[in-house]
C-alpha cells in the first residue's frame, strides 16, 4: 500500500474521515509521493532526499515541484529525509549530480500530485480537467468563475490513481523555476538559528575528542591515561582499535569523553598515546614526488579506450612535451568533521553532515545490530561538503562511544585534526606531448597520468585494469585531435589516505591539459581562443560557452594593458562546459586576480541566484588551490594543521566574478564543481602572457 | 571551577566553568547559544566573533574570566539592534550564505562595523573581513551586501 493511501486509510478506520460536504472533508494531510505532502491548513512539506551543504538542493529542488504544482511559494516548506534508500533511492551526493539526478523526480511528483488535484476539482464540477488551471495552490475553472484551494480537495484527491507519466510544464509556462531566488535558509543562517550537527544537543551527552593515529597504518602501542582521568569533567578514556564498519576507513585513536568540548580537549592534552609505526611512518613529501616521477617513467602505462589515431605516425614539424604536478591538498570546510550518536538498548539516531546516510545507516547497523527500522540518521545542515562528508568517519566513533558510554556522545574534530586526518585530493603528475604540423596544426596529442587512484586504495578498482575515475576531463576530449593518446600509470599505494574533493581528479588533469593546449598555441603562434576554436565542432555546447566567455570579456580587444594579462581556458565537468578567462597582475611579487569571467552550460536553469553563488564559489576555491594550497609530508603526517600554515583565499583576494550563463535546453547538468578545474589553468596561461614563463606546478609561485 | 556572571544579549547569565575556558566553549556549551561557531580555535577565521562592549572578538581565544562585565553580544542578539537588523535583511535579500557556517561571525562584525562607520569604504569593509573566512567562496556577495546595508540606513 502506498504511504498516501494508508495514512487516509488509518484516518477512515479511525473514524477521523467526516463524511459529508466536501468543505468539511478534509481532516488529513495528502502525501501522493515521498517528495510532497500538502497539508489540510493549505501549506506544503517537500522532502528533500539528500544533505542541504550549502550547495542549494533544498530551495532548488522545491523550486521544481513547486512549480509543476503550482504550490504557493511562500506556503512551501522544505524538511530533509532521514536516510531511507527503500523510500527515497540513492540519498548519496557527489559529482554535482542532484540537479541531474532528481530534477527530473521532483518535477514529474509536482506534475502528477497537479493532476489528481484538477481531476479531483474537475469531477467535483462536472468539467472537463483540461478546462481548468492552477496557481498559487487553487484550482480554478475560468468558465464558470469556480475556484477550489487544494486544501479542500486532499481526501477527493487521495482516491484518484497518481498518473506515472504526468505531461511536465513547457518551458515557457514555468513560474518560480529559472528566477533568482534567496536559499531557503539564509534568514536562519543570518541569524544564528541555523542547526548544525555540531550544534545539536542531547540530554546526558557528552563531547569526544580523539587522538587518533600520527600516520594511516600506526598502531597503539601504549595509552597513559591517569593524567587525563583526572582534568574536571572527564569521564572516560576509550580505546577505538577495532573497525566495526570495513567500508569507511578510519584511524586508530584513544577517545577522551567528557562533559563539554573544554574538558575534553583539556583531557586530550594531558593524555599520552605511544604509536607502533606503520609502513609509511617515514614518508615525506620528497619520497612522493620521486615515486610520481619514477611512475611517470614506468614502461607498463595503460592505454585509455578514449584514445584514437595514432600519435607515433603524426607529422610533427614540432615537438613540444612538459610536465604538470598538483600536490595533496586538503578540504578544510569550516564545519569541522563531526557526529552525534545516541545508542540505546533497541534503538539508535545519528546526527551528521552527511553525503553518505546510506553508509551512516550501515555503520549504525554494523555496531549495533539493529534492523534499519530501528535507526534514525538525521541529516543535519552541513558546515560546507566538498567531498569530505562522503566519509563518515566521525559516525563510526562516535557509534563506538556512545554504545560503549550508553549515552549520546558527539565526536568533534578540532581544525587540527580535521586538517591531518583527512581524507587529501591526491598528489599527480601529468606529461603531455603534442605535435605540430608545419602550418601550425595540431597533428597529435598524448596525455600520461601518473598517481595514485581513490578507487585502487580502496579496492573497489582493480589492478591491472584503468580507473576511469582518476581519468575524468581527459577521457573524453573536448577537442578534435587528429590523435589522441591517454595513458595512465595508477597506484594504490599512497602514504595517505585520499578522497574525493571539490571536482577531484579533474582539476589537476584540465591543469595539465589545458595548460598545455596554451602551449601549442604559443608555439604555433597562434591566438589561445581561435586555436582552441579550430579543434572544436560547430554547434557543440563547448564551443558555445567559449564563444560566450571570449564576447563577454571581449577577449579579441586583448593586450596586456597595465601590467595585466589575460588567460583563457575550457573545461568539462560532468555535462557541463565551462570557459574562463582570467586577469592576473603581479604586486609587490604576488599574483593577484583582479577579474574571473566565467561562462557556463548547466543546461536547465534552476535557481539563477545559486548557479552564479556556485559559480563564483568554485572560483574562490580554486584561486586558494592555485595560488596558496598545498599539504606536505613528513613522518607519514600532513605539516600544515589549521590556517595559519594552511591559508584560506580571503576578501581583499577575491576577484570580481562575471558569469554568463548560457541559455540552453538540455537537461540540467553539474555546477557546484564545474568552475573549479578551469580556473588554475587560465590563471597559469595568463601569467604566461604576462611574463613569459609556463607555470607548471602548483600552487604557483612568482 | 569559578562562578562567572555574564552580560549576554542584555540577560545576566550564571556559568561555572573553569577560568581559561574560551567564551566560545561557555556560550555553545554552557548557555547553549550555539549560532557562534567554531572553526579553527586559533583566531584565524572569524566564526566565533562576538561582540564585546561592541568590539568584535575572536571568543575562540577569549578566556570566560577576561570577559568580566562587558556587554557580550551574539549573533542570536545582534538582530535586537535596528544596524544588526539590516544587516541580517541585507544578508537574506543579497543571497549570501551558502554552507552558512561562516556568516554568524561575517554578521556580527559587519555591525560593528556599520555601528563605527555607516559608509565605510572598500578599504574599511577589506579590513574589517579580512580575518575572516568563507570556504564557500560567498565574498562577492558579502561585498554587495554590505553596501545595501550601508545605503539602507535611516
Amino acid at each position: 500500500m502506498k504511504r498516501s493511501r494508508f495514512l487516509l486509510a488509518s484516518a477512515a478506520a479511525g473514524g477521523a474521515l467526516v463524511i459529508g460536504p466536501a468543505r468539511s472533508r478534509a481532516a488529513a494531510a495528502f502525501e501522493p509521493t515521498p517528495w510532497v505532502r500538502l497539508e489540510p491548513g493549505g501549506g506544503a512539506t517537500i522532502t528533500v532526499h539528500v544533505s542541504e551543504l550549502g550547495q542549494g538542493v533544498n530551495t532548488g529542488l522545491a523550486m521544481l515541484l513547486a512549480d509543476e504544482l503550482d504550490l504557493d511559494w511562500r506556503r512551501v516548506r522544505v524538511v530533509t529525509a532521514g536516510a531511507d534508500g527503500k523510500r527515497y533511492g540513492n540519498q548519496g551526493i557527489g559529482g554535482s549530480r542532484t540537479m541531474r539526478t532528481s530534477a527530473k523526480k521532483f518535477r514529474t511528483a509536482g506534475a502528477a500530485t497537479r493532476s489528481v488535484l484538477v481531476a479531483a476539482a474537475a469531477r467535483r464540477w462536472g468539467v472537463e480537467p483540461a478546462s481548468c488551471t492552477t496557481r498559487d495552490g487553487t484550482v480554478r475553472h475560468a468558465a464558470s468563475g469556480r475556484s477550489v484551494a487544494y486544501a479542500e480537495l486532499l481526501t477527493d484527491a487521495a482516491q484518484l490513481p497518481l498518473p506515472q507519466s504526468p505531461a511536465l510544464k513547457a518551458r515557457s509556462e514555468l513560474r518560480i523555476v529559472g528566477k533568482p531566488r534567496p536559499l531557503l535558509e539564509a534568514r536562519d543562517k543570518s541569524s544564528g538559528r541555523a542547526v548544525y550537527a555540531m550544534d545539536v544537543r542531547r540530554p546526558g551527552m557528552l563531547v569526544a575528542v580523539v587522538e587518533r593515529a600520527p600516520h594511516a597504518g600506526a598502531t597503539i602501542a601504549a595509552v597513559h591515561d591517569d593524567a587525563a582521568r583526572t582534568i574536571p569533567g572527564v569521564h572516560g578514556i576509550v580505546r577505538l582499535d577495532t573497525n566495526p564498519y570495513p567500508d569507511q576507513f578510519v584511524w586508530p585513536g584513544v577517545a577522551v569523553l567528557a562533559r563539554d568540548t573544554w574538558s575534553a580537549l583539556a583531557g586530550r592534552r594531558a593524555l599520552r598515546v605511544n604509536w607502533a609505526d606503520g609502513p609509511d611512518a617515514n614518508a615525506d613529501s620528497d619520497a612522493v614526488r620521486a615515486r610520481l616521477i619514477a611512475l611517470l617513467d614506468a614502461p607498463a602505462a595503460l592505454t585509455s579506450k578514449s584514445s584514437k589515431g595514432d600519435v607515433r605516425a603524426a607529422l610533427a614539424d614540432k615537438t613540444i612535451e612538459a610536465t604538470y604536478e598538483s600536490p595533496i591538498q586538503c578540504h578544510a570546510q569550516l564545519e569541522p568533521s563531526n557526529a552525534l550518536a545516541d545508542v540505546r538498548v533497541d534503538r539508535c539516531e545519528i546526527w551528521a553532515p552527511t553525503q553518505s546516510p546510506d553508509d551512516v545507516l550501515g555503520a549504525a547497523r554494523a555496531v549495533t545490530g539493529f534492523p534499519a527500522n530501528a535507526i534514525q540518521v538525521h541529516q543535519t545542515l552541513a558546515g560546507g561538503g566538498f567531498g569530505r562528508r562522503s566519509e563518515i568517519d566521525p559516525v563510526v566513533e562516535a557509534l563506538q562511544l556512545s554504545k560503549r558510554m550508553g549515552r549520546p556522545v558527539r565526536v568533534m574534530y578540532t581544525r587540527e585534526d580535521d586538517m591531518t586526518h583527512d581524507f587529501y585530493r591526491m598528489a599527480s603528475m601529468n606529461r603531455l606531448r603534442g605535435t605540430l604540423a608545419a602550418d601550425g596544426s595540431v597533428t597529435s596529442v598524448a596525455h600520461r597520468y601518473a598517481g595514485p587512484t581513490i578507487g585502487l586504495q580502496r579496492g573497489y578498482s582493480k589492478a591491472g585494469e584503468l580507473d576511469d575515475e582518476a581519468l575524468e576531463g581527459l577521457d573524453r576530449p573536448l577537442y578534435e585531435y587528429p590523435a589522441y593518446l591517454l595513458e595512465a600509470v595508477q597506484t594504490a599505494d599512497f602514504p595517505v589516505r585520499i578522497g574525493w574533493w571539490r571536482a577531484v581528479s579533474v582539476v589537476p588533469n584540465a591543469f595539465a591539459a589545458e595548460s598545455f593546449i596554451d602551449e601549442l598555441a604559443h608555439a604555433a603562434g597562434r591566438d589561445p581562443l581561435a586555436f582552441r576554436l579550430a579543434l572544436l565542432a560547430q554547434g557543440s555546447r563547448a564551443r558555445g560557452v567559449l564563444t560566450a566567455v571570449a564576447e563577454r570579456a571581449r577577449w579579441s580587444d586583448s593586450t596586456a594593458a597595465g601590467g595585466v594579462a589575460r588567460g583563457i581556458s575550457l573545461t568539462s565537468y560532468g555535462a557541463t562546459p565551462v570557459a574562463q578567462i582570467v586577469e592576473a597582475r603581479i604586486e609587490g611579487g604576488a599574483i593577484r586576480v583582479p577579474r574571473v569571467t566565467c561562462a557556463i552550460d548547466c543546461g536547465m536553469i534552476v535557481n539563477p541566484s545559486s548557479v552564479i553563488a556556485q559559480v563564483q564559489g568554485g572560483i574562490a576555491w580554486a584561486l586558494g588551490a592555485a595560488l596558496k594550497h598545498k599539504i606536505t609530508l613528513a613522518h607519514g603526517r600532513a605539516q600544515q594543521t589549521n590556517f595559519a600554515t594552511y591559508p584560506m583565499l580571503r576578501l581583499h583576494e577575491m576577484p570580481q566574478v562575471d558569469v554568463v550563463l548560457v541559455d540552453s535546453d538540455a537537461d540540467p547538468s553539474a555546477v557546484g564543481e564545474a568552475s573549479v578545474p578551469g580556473l588554475a589553468p587560465a590563471l597559469g596561461n595568463a601569467l604566461f602572457a604576462l611574463t613569459g614563463r609556463r607555470l607548471r606546478s602548483t600552487p604557483f609561485i612568482v | 571551577m569559578a562562578r562567572y556572571r555574564l552580560n549576554v544579549n542584555g540577560g545576566a547569565r550564571e556559568v561555572r566553568a573553569d577560568p581559561a575556558t574560551p567564551l566560545l566553549w561557555v556560550l555553545r556549551d554552557g548557555l547553549e547559544l550555539t549560532g557562534t561557531k567554531y572553526g579553527c580555535g586559533i583566531a584565524q577565521c572569524g566564526a566565533c566573533t562576538v561582540l564585546v562592549d561592541g568590539a568584535p572578538k575572536r571568543s575562540c581565544v577569549l578566556p570566560v574570566a577576561a570577559v568580566r562585565e562587558a556587554k557580550v553580544t551574539t549573533i542570536e542578539g545582534v538582530g535586537a539592534d535596528a544596524v544588526g537588523r539590516r544587516v541580517q535583511d541585507a544578508w537574506v535579500a543579497g543571497d549570501v550564505p551558502q554552507c552558512g557556517y561562516c556568516q554568524s561571525g561575517m554578521v556580527v562584525a559587519t555591525t560593528a562595523l556599520l555601528k563605527r562607520e555607516p559608509a565605510p569604504s572598500r578599504q574599511a569593509v577589506d579590513d574589517a573581513l579580512r580575518g575572516h573566512i568563507c570556504r564557500c567562496g560567498t565574498y562577492e556577495r558579502i561585498r554587495t551586501a554590505v553596501a545595501l546595508a550601508a545605503e539602507k540606513r535611516a
